[in-house]
């Protein structure tokens, strides 16, 4: 169950207010997105789901696990909040479970660019440390970046603009043995 | 060791002794061709010891600037074309000289313009890294890294060198570790992916690297 806060009907007016805020990036995070109850659930499918390696060395190197069964029930939630915000309707078709550890990164490529888009991102990381990288990182390429920091049961949710492109920051050996969980979902930016 | 006493490294390097005779080139040629996953050199010794620690005392007196991107976290000078010590622009003028280039052409077949080189110095401590990329760039015709500190695999650093299929990186099949006065070249292809490997320990990697152009 999704934090009563957000439930409410005034709070979400804000956040769709707070979200349009930053003209050059729109966002918002929702922290304790969740109920601790239904987190700890959350995460626990996430910790028995079945995570495969994979690295195209120009672009990613991660592991990814498909959406096990149990997981709609709190995507629904996720998907109704974000379209009110949003007043759009949220498909999850984009839908990635995906895991970073040391060594693990994604990099920007000319040959391969997102369109402008939302992202929806639920960080399920715990006890993450700032120096281990990692961060989700924002950036035009020129000298505006957006640094997304690492905090779990936290729900952000992006307009990526125009000339705006994602990449996760390279994990380095201070992370040790600790994983780094995002679900992400893309959205293509609805023609108005 | 008191570098200032290395009085025999303040002469200019075009009066050492040629570095290339034309049986090394003919060597070269061949470990040139012979080595993989994609052609590529290293000379050991590459300059006299005290003009080696001459240089790297030099460099250390630079200023380095933080590098972060996606691709990168490093520390690097700006082009070492304006420095004003002379043990760098002896370097410099040494390495981007005619002769030098025109021996890097019969050993790699590449038509070089000389005085065309980029030199930048670089430092990566602890956490830093360069992912994998293939150096491509209008006019870069072969990379070079000079390595003025030696790491060892636990400092990790190495330069890791990439297998290709279909011009595209597959898995990481040599990796070389810094080794103090070392050069290291590779004709920048479309199949040259390299990166360097983060540093784990606080040994720093210190080197002067670039490009000849042509």
């Amino acid at each position: 169950m999704v934090n009563p806060i957000y439930q409410k009907s005034e709070t979400v007016q804000q956040l769709k207010t707070l979200f349009q805020k930053n003209k050059i990036l729109p966002s918002i995070q929702l922290h304790t997105f969740f109920t601790e109850q239904e987190y700890t659930k959350i995460k626990s499918i996430i910790k028995s789901s079945t995570f495969k390696h994979t690295k195209k060395p120009l672009l990613y190197s991660y592991s990814q696990a498909p959406i096990k069964k149990e997981l709609p029930s709190f995507l629904l939630e996720i998907q109704s909040i974000t379209a009110t915000i949003l007043s759009q309707k949220i498909s999850l078709k984009n839908l990635q479970l995906l895991q970073f550890q040391h060594k693990d990164y994604t990099l920007l490529n000319d040959k391969s660019i997102e369109p402008q888009g939302y992202d929806i991102i639920l960080d399920l990381t715990e006890h993450w440390q700032p120096e281990y990288g990692g961060n989700l990182i924002y950036t035009n390429g020129q000298l505006t970046s957006y640094t997304i920091p690492s905090k779990p049961n936290t729900l952000t949710i992006i307009k990526r603009t125009k000339h705006f492109q994602k990449y996760l920051e390279y994990i380095n050996h201070y992370a040790k043995k600790q994983q780094r969980y995002i679900l992400i979902i893309t959205l293509p930016l609805k023609e108005k | 060791m008191d570098i200032n006493n290395c009085s025999n490294s303040t002469q200019p390097f075009s009066k050492k002794k040629s570095f290339f005779t034309s049986h090394s080139i003919l060597t070269l040629q061949t470990k040139l061709r012979n080595s993989k996953p994609f052609p590529h050199i290293i000379l050991k010794n590459f300059l006299p010891k005290p003009q080696a620690i001459d240089l790297l005392k030099a460099l250390k007196h630079e200023p380095f600037e933080l590098k972060q991107s996606d691709l990168f976290c490093l520390y690097q000078t700006k082009d070492l074309i304006s420095s004003t010590n002379q043990h760098i622009q002896q370097f410099r003028t040494f390495l981007a000289s005619k002769a030098f280039t025109n021996n890097l052409t019969k050993i790699t077949n590449i038509k070089l313009i000389p005085n065309t080189i980029d030199m930048a110095g670089t430092i990566y401590i602890d956490t830093n890294y360069l992912l994998p990329h293939d150096d491509q760039l209008e006019g870069r015709k072969i990379a070079y890294i000079y390595y003025l500190s030696t790491l060892t695999k636990n400092d990790g650093g190495a330069l890791a060198f990439y297998n290709s299929k279909h011009n595209q990186p597959i898995s990481i099949v040599k990796r070389t570790q810094p080794t103090f006065n070392t050069l290291l070249l590779f004709p920048v292809t479309t199949n040259s992916f390299h990166e360097v490997e983060e540093i784990i320990t606080n040994t720093q990697r210190i080197a002067i690297s670039g490009w000849f152009h042509g």
